[in-house]
């Protein structure tokens, strides 16, 4: 059987939850691959989480943001960013491609957008194939 | 008796719970409850005995124990209380329960991730060029997490990987090129006293495998909870485990001894401090050779704190399990002793300690600032 890619979505809860509620309005399909998680802020996803998403076996991880001037808590898609960076380096010493995370930003109107960007960051990440990481192995 | 109780027998009796006779030395000699926290083991022990482990006092402590061990040290009937803690927070785990830990159980995150077969780490790029060292051959230095420490740990501008680079130093000193393996896996030491028993028995096993694929058979650290796993744990875990391992300080002692000079020493003028670590502290000789070698690098001038070698051998937390207001006042403690003595340096002999007391001391209210450096740094310092 084929295996099929695990790709995890934090999406921030103001402008990114909003399109991603506008693909239901306008009956935008979502891919199959992507588990979603809702965040209160993109900034709060810091280096732990999105290292225990990979160790819980997601081959792709994206962070959904506000634009940078539009951020209702000020900071958060600089945070995201800075913590992503981090996150690069150790991603690096492991040996996993750092494509397996990426960060995009919208404004909330930006349904069209966000689901040609699941979309593209699925087909990406199902051509770098499964995480070398066995996932899911116990308890944490 | 359901099999869960049977479980908590089993865990009770296994730690010597029942041979407690209540004398409370354990408290005495606990690095948090000298801070002030309500907190007693032999309290949490009939806790247990008479109510499981579902009581909130229970529930709190087994989290906030260091599992440092000065209780199972000073236990007039050798209770095993670390132990005790260790098997309560594996029944935690394995109810679905999510422990509690510091850093958001990154660390252990990246451990766990370790133990996938498929990794392939990138992890020696801080090997300076002049180094030697072998990809096949019978002695290996085991690195550990060094390098991800530099990294996770970026805003307290640590160079723990200076210890790594200090270590082969000293041993190509020594006419020894060891094994770096750039697919090292984790000890597992964390997710061993963390609780969870599977992952770190599936980690063992990866990194005995990798070891072994590399014709090795000594492993050389310069970390005392990688000594401490692979000379206590490894061979409880794996049945075929053959491998032998060495504290650096123990390799460096015996190339002095048998008369080579190829480590002759410089004069360092300077007044130095200890702190002792807790999983050395188990290998009372190799704490021992840590003075002794420090000793011999001349106009060293050596000033332990009052409760040097079994007082301060905490740093306030361990296996990045719950860092807290009394893990500070324990690190603000060990800060303040070493201040009062004077010295320029505080040495470590643990990166734990290193990195701990350096995070406390990057946010210290003092105006005095204090190096601190590990004891192989220091070593390094003084080769001629």
């Amino acid at each position: 059987m084929k295996y099929k890619i695990k790709v995890l979505a934090f999406l921030c809860n103001w402008a990114p939850w909003s399109c991603y509620t506008g693909m239901g309005d306008l009956e935008i399909p979502i891919p199959g691959e992507v588990n979603v998680i809702r965040v209160m802020c993109a900034g709060r996803v810091n280096t732990a989480l999105l290292l225990k998403a990979f160790e819980k076996g997601a081959d792709g991880v994206l962070i959904a943001g506000c634009r940078i001037d539009n951020c209702q808590n000020g900071t958060g898609p600089e945070v995201a960013l800075k913590n992503i960076d981090h996150t690069y380096e150790i991603l690096n010493l492991l040996g996993l491609k750092k494509e397996r995370l990426q960060f995009k930003y919208y404004l909330a109107h930006e349904s069209e957008k966000l689901s040609s960007d699941l979309h593209e960051f699925v087909e990406r990440i199902a051509g770098l194939g499964k995480s070398p990481i066995v996932g899911d192995q116990g308890n944490v | 008796m359901s099999n869960s109780d049977k479980m908590l027998t089993a865990i009770i009796k296994e730690s010597g719970i029942y041979q407690c006779l209540d004398c409370g030395k354990c408290t005495a000699a606990c690095p948090i409850a000298e801070t002030g926290k309500d907190f007693s083991p032999r309290l949490a022990a009939s806790k247990v005995i008479e109510k499981g482990d579902n009581d909130p006092y229970v529930q709190e402590f087994i989290w906030a124990c260091l599992t440092c061990g000065r209780c199972d040290g000073r236990c007039p009937s050798g209770v095993k209380f670390s132990d005790f803690v260790r098997m309560l927070r594996g029944r935690w785990i394995d109810s679905g329960k999510s422990g509690i830990y510091s850093h958001g159980g990154a660390m252990l995150s990246l451990m766990r991730m370790m133990s996938s077969p498929g990794i392939r780490q990138n992890r020696v790029g801080f090997i300076p060029p002049e180094i030697k060292t072998q990809s096949r051959g019978k002695v290996l230095y085991f690195v550990g997490c060094l390098p991800y420490f530099d990294v996770f740990f970026k805003n307290l501008d640590l160079h723990t990987v200076q210890i790594a680079k200090d270590s082969l130093k000293i041993l190509n000193r020594c006419d020894i090129e060891p094994v770096v393996l750039d697919n090292e896996r984790c000890c597992g030491h964390d997710l061993f006293w963390a609780g969870d028993q599977k992952g770190f028995a599936r980690l063992a096993k990866e990194s005995y495998e990798e070891i072994k694929d590399h014709g090795v058979e000594e492993i050389i650290t310069s970390c005392p909870e990688c000594l401490y796993t692979f000379k206590e744990i490894f061979p409880k875990v794996l049945q075929n485990f053959d491998l032998r391992a060495t504290h650096i300080y123990e390799l460096i002692d015996r190339r002095l001894n048998s008369g080579n000079n190829s480590l002759s020493l410089k004069p360092l003028p300077l007044q130095v401090t200890f702190k002792d670590s807790c999983r050395l502290s188990y290998y009372r000789d190799v704490s021992q050779i840590f003075r002794k070698l420090l000793g011999q690098i001349p106009q060293l001038n050596i000033k332990e704190t009052p409760d040097s070698e079994i007082g301060n051998i905490c740093c306030g937390t361990s296996a990045w399990v719950g860092c807290g207001e009394h893990s500070k006042k324990i690190q603000i403690k060990r800060l303040k002793e070493t201040i009062a003595t004077g010295s320029q340096l505080l040495m470590t002999s643990c990166p734990k300690c290193l990195i701990h007391l350096q995070c406390t001391m990057n946010d210290f209210g003092y105006n005095e600032r204090l190096e601190i450096k590990d004891m192989v740094s220091l070593f390094a310092d003084a080769l001629e």
